[in-house]
């Protein structure tokens, strides 16, 4: 009976564990999407995700490459793809710094958010319509800004629309053309204009600085009108060709100069908002004016900033090497250059300017320069700041050959020009100790928006535009410390000269923050200004470290306009189109 | 033959037709029930009759049958049948007539009921002849097999008595008999043998045949074993004896080469952490391509089995063999059976061997001044204008000469880190015996091996690598019942491994960032050197000041089995269940501290050092501690069938399991959920005559990480064999080919390893990067976002088809094995590659959308050769081929051919072509654009899309891969005596290294950071005469041009020639020395194992494989040992 017995045990083990429950265990409380959506904390997690595309910037040295690719500034590491772009060792399958799926991902999921968000059970209960509405608004922003990145990067985009493209779709089923230039414009613009009206004008609560404002949108329609009515976007017939498989123009083939009346009413709509002013230090010092814009959070000349970011390295890529630092952010002497003499005038205009001699052991050339130089560049013989490992006492840059920063000892981490980035440079920020100086980084400040304004009423003429452009400008310059243009020591400006003056305080005040790059593509001057790039001569010692000397040279393609569209989108989008040159 | 009571009528009345010929044992039985006693039989019997001539014994039988009614029943064997008799008998008693027809016949009979049983005459009891003293004394003699080798371990028995003895290590027995006694001599593989001792002999020599059929050789097969010469699946065993001897501490480094059908390479030699990559057939798919491995039926790994404990060892490679274990049998099966114990009386063995260890090789760096001259050579080529060098001749000077080491240091970091020698050593006990009904066996191993890291000889800690580990295995046998039988084992190991408290890699890396002339590694003063950039390290502080991490771990496995006989039931009928439980922990506790570091920077006025504090360190070892470990339970339950009818056998499994694994120390909900797998494996066999066989195996079994209603899957293989040589038109050949064998199979095995995407049938929510808001008070945000959205996805398939053939011949001397395979591998998991970007898809979604196809064949010969009874010679190998080709990888197609990845081989290299380096300025200005830097010297690649241009299009094919597509094994065993050599060479081929990584590379970061390696000086200068030298042109840094882009010129050749093991051993031979210390037999050896290895690649241990060489390498060890049995 035995085997009989065993039979049935084993008989009775097959189904009683047979039953498919054994392999049925998901957990049924697990989170879904749809539970995401009827609570606010998760919700706003959901929105805190998309806000995480916002770019952090701070990283110039592999993580964008608005600065190291222009005159600005030579990046140290030839190991960091800068150098790579530098030397034209780049095409359309190893495009570093490559944004398409990044910002699409952003914009995928603000859609998501947008199209889910609806009905919020919780939101409801606690804040009511006006909370949903608000953080829709907010990630409708978010998605036009994420477009705007896109287009000041690759031109016009591939628009995708209020859905979500389905993950199963067969590859055929989803392919889409990208938008004429013009419409990817109006449809940002339409989405800021739709997210501005249930925008807060200020965040009311301290805990939410740094949330979307309507000045925050407002700025970046500000920018990105101004963009879109510059030479490269508006009636730019090089690019006759470049158009979509159907024959569809990308580009605008005839001049509007409305677009530059547009881009005007845009800046004047934020300065009329009149919450944001130019910040001044209270010692009037207008060094520690300009230093402090960036040093001092939340101040009242930012209009969107991102809290958390990588200031923190970058003080250190800016640091000296005895001081703990890497030495690796070096202006080049064409940014020297462009800074103004304290009177105001261009070194080549200025009488005060001189490249022989020495004043108290500082070379000639650094002295009587205006107070926005000293705040932004630290050169050989200048006082640093900052901690060190060893002495706590002030430092003496060295940049010659055999300095304490040179290059001999240096390994990789020394200053290709002989200076370094000063601005935006925490003297908090200390390497004995470990101290990292944490504050905004400032993507939009009310500068900018001046500059835009006056750029756009110079561009656009007509009636009281210069004095409108005039007046802005020299608001910049107060701030600067130096004299206006139309005061006793300068005189005033207009036409073609206006506009150059305000290109070249442009590049002076907004140097390092990721201007320069497109501003100079929107201007089509970018050919004149790539080339050979200059700084001092770090494998010398002594007076012979004072020459110019050839540090790199900076290629330049026409096709470098714009990114290239990756070969891996290329052999996935049908109905794209490279950009031209690619 | 065994029965129970219940079944005895049944029995008896199928005896009663008198046509069962019996067996002796029957006999001892029906005798032993029969107690009742003999005269029972009715005096009112019929009287019997017969006249007849010369008829046989049976004839005469028949007749007594029908005058008597009554049957006969008797063992044929018993009878002497054949001789022919007149019989003359008239109107007799039964009793007497039978007294008169048995007379000549060795039997007596009893009558019971109807029956006249017969049984062979009792032959007295020794006692009993004594007493009519029959002469008695020692027979002693040989036992020899058909070779003249000496069969120890045979038994020896008198018939019908409980009398018996084994042979000796020389064959050799003695034993206290008496005449007309017959001696029956057996061996297991060997056909038994009875001697009928007719005068008392010393000198008697018995040769045992060969059990020519091997019916006894069984080959395990899924969830079972079947005969050997009847088996269709492909599968392939490890020679036991070779595991066991191999010096190592992880097993999985002995496969490679060993065994047909094995695809292994094994990456670090570091103790712990050194076991190798094994695949089955090569890797068939881009998931994980590790083979199931079965230890007793559950799956486990093997890497920590004391090879000692190891019974068998099976490769199971074609969809026959593996199609049982349906989603989980895809890439094959490793069976592992772990040693029973035997009856009789306890068997003790010891093993031990004791090695010193050695790196096989160790990358070589170039001294300072070497260094120091590359450099300035690679400045000066980069900055032609330059107007001094980049070191002065007086730092050269002062590197070169010594004199002042603290600011002019010149460092070998090897040997500032390695000591030359290292030792490991291993012991093993164990212990088996028992009687019929129950046996055992116990075993303790130990292991231990030190690593050859130099420690601080301050510190008040040990940061040298040294492990350690137990192992201890028990099997237990019984047999319950009759016919219940209960099998118990429990094992399991502990493993305490010490290490520094960087991690080896981070080590050997800063190795290769630091060059030999910047810091020492201490000062002078005793102060830790640092440079000052914070990611060059200096690796001495690493491996010596940085504490110390101490690991363990511990597995214990224990599986219970009851075994059910149901033959008496149906005949050839088993069941049996099975549970186990595996626990498996590891604990790890990392005490690490810094310590202050400096930085020499010159001298003072006294000459006196000046440092500059580069850290400041932590004054006490830290503690840090992490947890890892997982449990599983198993359950199995099955019936078996098997049986014969005529010439037909036939077999039928079908068996139910299910298991459950969870990992202990989960991070998140879907990782803690158990790993579950259910389903049913059925398999019925057929063969005819042992000529034709058929068989099908089924497996039907399903996954928890499906859906509901696509998670179970029926995986179906079918195969055929034919045995040429049992064929009738082949025995004019039989004298040259003892066997000849085909077989083929043809089925579908799965995978259902899907690679970290568990439940891809749901959408997951995933976290994602936060944002942060707020003031002054940080209001952040942890993000949320979709994950993977929902895909039906299901396992992957794998469409096997195996041929094979064996062969025997050269009087079964060489053996051959042959199979040729292929493999499609479909709907493997894969993440969409074609969706474009715009779709903002964080994930890509998974799908089974990969094919791969994978072909080869593999084989293996033996040739055993006895030259004289004392000489022998055996030579084995084996030789594996594979390749895998990419027929669908889910993604976009790239824009030239040669980029392409479908139709290539799974793992291809792609890189640029380089067609050799730009001789002349001319050359290049006539050459396609290369960026950067270009000069004489740069290496000129081709411009396959030719476009003028050298880019990323220009990337084709190069070389074959890191996993060798050919890997194979032979070597020697040769016995003289009491003396034997052995030697097996391992051989890998068509691979290649890829080498790259800063170290390698030089003056990558230009300088501070990037040692060289020693052959830097085979570089090419203007006017050097080597055309083809190792580097191109020196440039300050590397990266400034292309030559150190992933090309063809930095592919080289991986393959090697391995001599893996020499043993030279002697076995004592003469008994009567071993007896007065109680031993039974003993060996002495001496191994080497990696000893010496045959590549053209030079710079590190060729198997460590791409990049720099910068891992702890592989070990030679020369180990000595003693092999005892008490």
């Amino acid at each position: 009976m035995k085997f009989r017995a065993l039979i049935n045990i084993c008989f009775l083990l097959l189904v009683f564990t047979a039953c498919s429950e054994y392999l049925d265990q998901v957990p049924d409380d697990r989170q879904t999407m749809e539970e995401v959506f009827q609570k606010k904390q998760p919700s706003e997690e959901f929105l805190a995700n998309v806000y995480s595309y916002i770019p952090d910037e701070s990283n110039i040295w592999d993580g964008s490459p608005w600065t190291g690719n222009t005159d600005e500034v030579e990046v140290a590491w030839a190991k960091y793809a800068i150098y790579r772009i530098n030397i034209g060792n780049w095409n359309a399958d190893t495009a570093p710094f490559s944004q398409l799926d990044n910002y699409y991902k952003g914009i995928r999921s603000a859609t998501y958010f947008i199209n889910h968000i609806d009905g919020n059970a919780e939101i409801l209960k606690l804040d009511g319509q006006d909370l949903l509405d608000q953080y829709k608004a907010e990630a409708r922003f978010l998605r036009a800004y994420y477009y705007f990145l896109l287009m000041r990067q690759y031109g016009p985009v591939v628009l995708v629309g209020e859905k979500e493209i389905p993950v199963d779709a067969s590859v055929d089923d989803i392919q889409l053309a990208r938008s004429p230039f013009d419409s990817c414009v109006s449809y940002v613009v339409n989405e800021l204009d739709k997210s501005i009206l249930n925008l807060p004008l200020i965040q009311p609560a301290e805990k939410d600085y740094g949330r979307i404002t309507k000045g925050i949108a407002m700025a970046l329609k500000s920018r990105l009108l101004l963009y879109a009515a510059s030479p490269e976007y508006n009636g730019n017939t090089d690019l006759a060709t470049f158009k979509n498989l159907d024959g569809t123009q990308l580009i605008s083939q005839t001049y509007d100069k409305e677009k530059w009346k547009k881009a005007a009413d845009a800046a004047k709509a934020v300065i009329d908002l009149n919450i944001y002013q130019l910040y001044k230090d209270v010692s009037g010092n207008p060094v520690k004016s300009y230093r402090n814009v960036l040093l001092t959070p939340w101040n009242n000349e930012c209009i969107f900033v991102r809290k958390s970011n990588n200031l923190s390295t970058w003080d250190i890529h800016c640091s000296l090497r005895s001081a703990g630092g890497w030495c690796g952010l070096g202006p080049t002497q064409e940014m020297v250059d462009a800074y103004f003499m304290k009177d105001g005038k261009s070194i080549e205009e200025s009488p005060l300017y001189s490249e022989t001699g020495f004043t108290n052991n500082i070379y000639n050339m650094y002295i009587n320069r205006e107070p926005r130089f000293y705040a932004s560049i630290l050169y050989n013989g200048k006082k640093y700041f900052g901690g060190n490992i060893t002495s706590k006492d002030s430092l003496v840059a060295r940049f010659n050959f055999s300095g304490k920063d040179g290059k001999k000892y240096g390994g990789e981490d020394y200053s290709h020009t002989g200076y370094l980035i000063y601005k935006n440079l925490s003297p908090e920020t200390n390497r004995l100790t470990g101290k990292n100086n944490s504050r905004p980084l400032v993507l939009f400040r009310l500068g900018e928006i001046y500059l835009n304004y006056a750029e756009a009423m110079a561009e656009y003429g007509g009636a009281n535009s210069v004095e409108e452009s005039l007046k802005y400008l020299n608001l910049i310059r107060e701030r600067a410390g130096i004299p206006k243009y139309g005061s006793d020591e300068l005189p005033a400006v207009s036409g073609q000269e206006l506009i150059n003056k305000i290109r070249a305080e442009r590049r002076v005040e907004l140097a390092f923050e990721g201007h320069r790059w497109f501003d100079v593509r929107r201007w089509k001057i970018v050919e004149d200004m790539m080339g050979d790039m200059h700084g001092m001569d770090i494998n010398s010692d002594g007076n012979q470290f004072y020459r110019r000397v050839v540090v790199s040279t900076h290629q330049w393609k026409k096709a470098y306009y714009w990114w290239p569209i990756t070969q891996y989108e290329m052999d996935r989008s049908h109905k794209m189109v490279q950009n031209p040159g690619w | 033959m065994e029965f129970t009571s219940k079944k005895i009528k049944h029995f008896i009345s199928s005896m009663t037709s008198g046509k069962h010929k019996n067996s002796p044992l029957i006999w001892i039985i029906i005798c032993f029930l029969v107690s009742a006693p003999l005269h029972v039989f009715s005096q009112n019997q019929d009287k019997i009759t017969i006249q007849l001539k010369n008829v046989t014994i049976e004839k005469a039988f028949r007749v007594i049958e029908k005058q008597s009614g009554f049957s006969f029943f008797y063992n044929a064997k018993d009878l002497n049948l054949k001789t022919k008799s007149d019989y003359s008998i008239t109107n007799k008693k039964l009793e007497a007539a039978l007294e008169i027809v048995l007379r000549n016949q060795p039997v007596e009979f009893f009558i019971k009921d109807k029956h006249i049983v017969l049984s062979k005459k009792k032959t007295s009891s020794p006692q009993e002849q004594t007493k009519v003293s029959i002469p008695k004394g020692k027979v002693s003699g040989k036992v020899l097999d058909s070779k003249g080798e000496a069969i120890a371990g045979a038994t020896v028995m008198i018939k019908n008595t409980t009398t018996a003895t084994s042979t000796d290590l020389n064959g050799s027995f003695s034993i206290l008999t008496t005449l007309k006694n017959t001696l029956i001599v057996s061996y297991l593989g060997y056909l038994p043998m009875e001697i009928q001792v007719e005068n008392l002999k010393t000198n008697l020599t018995i040769i045992l045949e060969e059990d020519s059929k091997k019916l006894e050789e069984f080959v395990l097969v899924g969830y079972g074993k079947q005969k050997k010469i009847t088996a269709i699946g492909s599968q392939s065993s490890l020679s036991i004896r070779d595991l066991k001897s191999q010096p190592v501490g992880n097993i999985t480094n002995s496969i490679a080469g060993r065994i047909a059908g094995i695809i292994s390479v094994q990456r670090s030699g570091e103790p712990g952490y050194d076991g190798s990559e094994i695949y089955i057939r090569g890797i068939s798919t881009f998931t994980s391509s590790s083979p199931l491995v079965l230890v007793d039926g559950i799956e486990r790994t093997f890497a920590n089995v004391d090879p000692e404990d190891i019974e068998s060892f099976s490769v199971l490679k074609d969809a026959s063999a593996t199609a049982v274990y349906g989603v989980r049998g895809a890439n094959g099966v490793i069976l592992i059976e772990t040693k029973k114990g035997t009856a009789g009386k306890p068997k003790i063995n010891f093993r031990a061997n004791q090695g010193v260890t050695q790196f096989t090789k160790v990358p070589e760096f170039a001294d300072g001044v070497t260094y120091l001259q590359m450099a300035n050579e690679a400045y000066a080529n980069s900055n032609p204008k330059a107007t001094m060098p980049l070191y002065s001749e007086e730092r050269i000077q002062k590197t070169a000469d010594g004199s002042d080491p603290d600011l002019y240091p010149n460092i070998n970091w090897i040997d500032q880190l390695f000591n030359k020698y290292g030792q490991n050593r291993r012991i093993n006990t164990n212990i088996n015996g028992g009687s019929d009904n129950a046996t055992y066996y116990l075993s303790v191993g130990y292991y231990n091996e030190s690593g050859m890291y130099k420690e601080d000889e301050m510190a008040q800690y040990h940061s040298s690598i040294n492990f350690t580990r137990y192992n201890f295995t028990s099997n237990m046998n019984l047999q319950l019942l009759e016919h219940t039988k209960l099998d118990f084992g429990a094992s399991g190991w502990i493993a305490d491994g010490n290490y520094p408290g960087s991690s080896g890699s981070s080590i050997w890396n800063a190795a290769f960032v630091l060059p030999p002339i910047v810091i020492p590694a201490r000062y002078s003063n005793g102060y830790i050197a640092q440079t000052r950039t914070e990611d060059v390290m200096n690796p001495y502080d690493l491996l010596t000041q940085t504490g110390y991490v101490s690991d363990f771990k511990s597995q214990l496995w224990s599986n219970i089995r009851l075994t059910q006989d149901l033959s008496p039931f149906i005949k050839g009928l088993s069941a049996y269940g099975m549970f186990s439980f595996d626990n498996y922990n590891e604990h790890r506790i990392a005490r690490t501290k810094t310590v202050d570091t400096y930085l020499a920077t010159g001298r003072d006025e006294n000459g006196a050092l000046i440092f500059d504090q580069m850290r400041i360190g932590s004054s006490y070892l830290g503690f840090s501690r992490s947890n890892g470990g997982f449990r599983q339970f198993y359950t199995e339950a099955a019936l078996n069938y098997s049986n014969s009818f005529g010439k037909q056998d036939v077999s039928g499994m079908i068996l139910y399991n299910q298991s459950d694994k969870t990992d202990a120390f989960a991070s998140d909900v879907i990782s803690s959920l158990p790993s579950r797998y259910q389903g049913i494996a059925a398999r019925a066999t057929y063969a005819y005559d042992t000529k034709y066989m058929a068989e099908i195996n089924l497996g039907y079994n399903g996954s928890e990480t499906f859906e509901s209603g696509s998670r179970f899957g029926l995986f179906p293989s079918y195969g055929l064999g034919w045995i040429v040589s049992n064929e009738k038109f082949f025995e004019p050949l039989a004298q040259y080919v003892q066997l000849l064998k085909f077989r083929g199979s043809y089925g579908t095995v799965g995978n259902s390893s899907i690679g970290g995407r568990r439940y891809a049938y749901i959408t997951t929510v995933t976290s994602t990067n936060g944002y942060s808001f707020g003031k002054t008070t940080d209001n952040s945000y942890n993000g949320l976002d979709v994950g993977d959205y929902a895909a039906t996805v299901t396992w992957e398939k794998a469409k096997k088809l195996n041929i094979g053939a064996e062969l025997l011949t050269w009087n079964n001397a060489l053996s051959l094995t042959i199979d040729w395979f292929q493999e499609n591998r479909e709907g493997i998991f894969l993440q969409r590659g074609d969706l474009p970007d715009y779709a903002g898809v964080r994930d890509a979604p998974w799908g089974n959308l990969g094919e791969v196809y994978n072909h080869g064949f593999d084989g293996t010969f033996a040739l055993n050769k006895k030259l004289s009874s004392d000489f022998s010679v055996e030579f084995r190998g084996n030789f594996t081929w594979n390749r895998a080709t990419v027929i669908e990888n889910a993604n976009a197609p790239w824009p030239y051919p040669w980029q392409q990845r479908k139709g290539r081989k799974l793992g291809q290299r792609f890189g640029k072509v380089a067609i050799g380096l730009f001789q002349s300025e001319e050359e290049i200005a006539n050459s396609p654009l290369q960026t950067g830097d270009i000069k004489p010297g740069d290496i000129k690649y081709k411009d396959l899309n030719p476009d003028g241009k050298i880019d990323s299009y220009d990337e084709g094919p190069i070389g074959y891969g890191s996993i060798p597509e050919i890997i194979y094994g032979f070597g020697p065993n040769i016995s003289y005596k009491g003396f034997a050599v052995g030697a097996w060479i391992k051989g890998i081929s068509n691979v290649d290294i890829s080498l790259g990584g800063e170290g390698f590379q030089p003056f990558s970061h230009e300088g501070a950071r990037g040692n060289l390696l020693s052959n830097i000086t085979d570089r090419w200068t203007p006017n050097g005469t080597n055309l083809n030298p190792t580097y191109p042109r020196l440039t300050y840094p590397s990266t400034s041009n292309s030559n150190y882009d992933t090309s063809s010129w930095w592919i080289k050749n991986g393959a090697f020639l391995r001599l893996q093991n020499i043993e030279i051993s002697y076995t004592f031979r003469r008994s009567d020395l071993l007896k007065p210390f109680g031993l039974n037999s003993l060996r002495l050896y001496l191994i080497g194992y990696n000893v010496a290895t045959l590549s053209e690649f030079k710079m590190w241990d060729v198997e460590l494989g791409d990049g720099k060489g910068a891992s702890y390498p592989l070990t030679k060890t020369f180990n000595m040992g003693i092999d005892c049995q008490f």
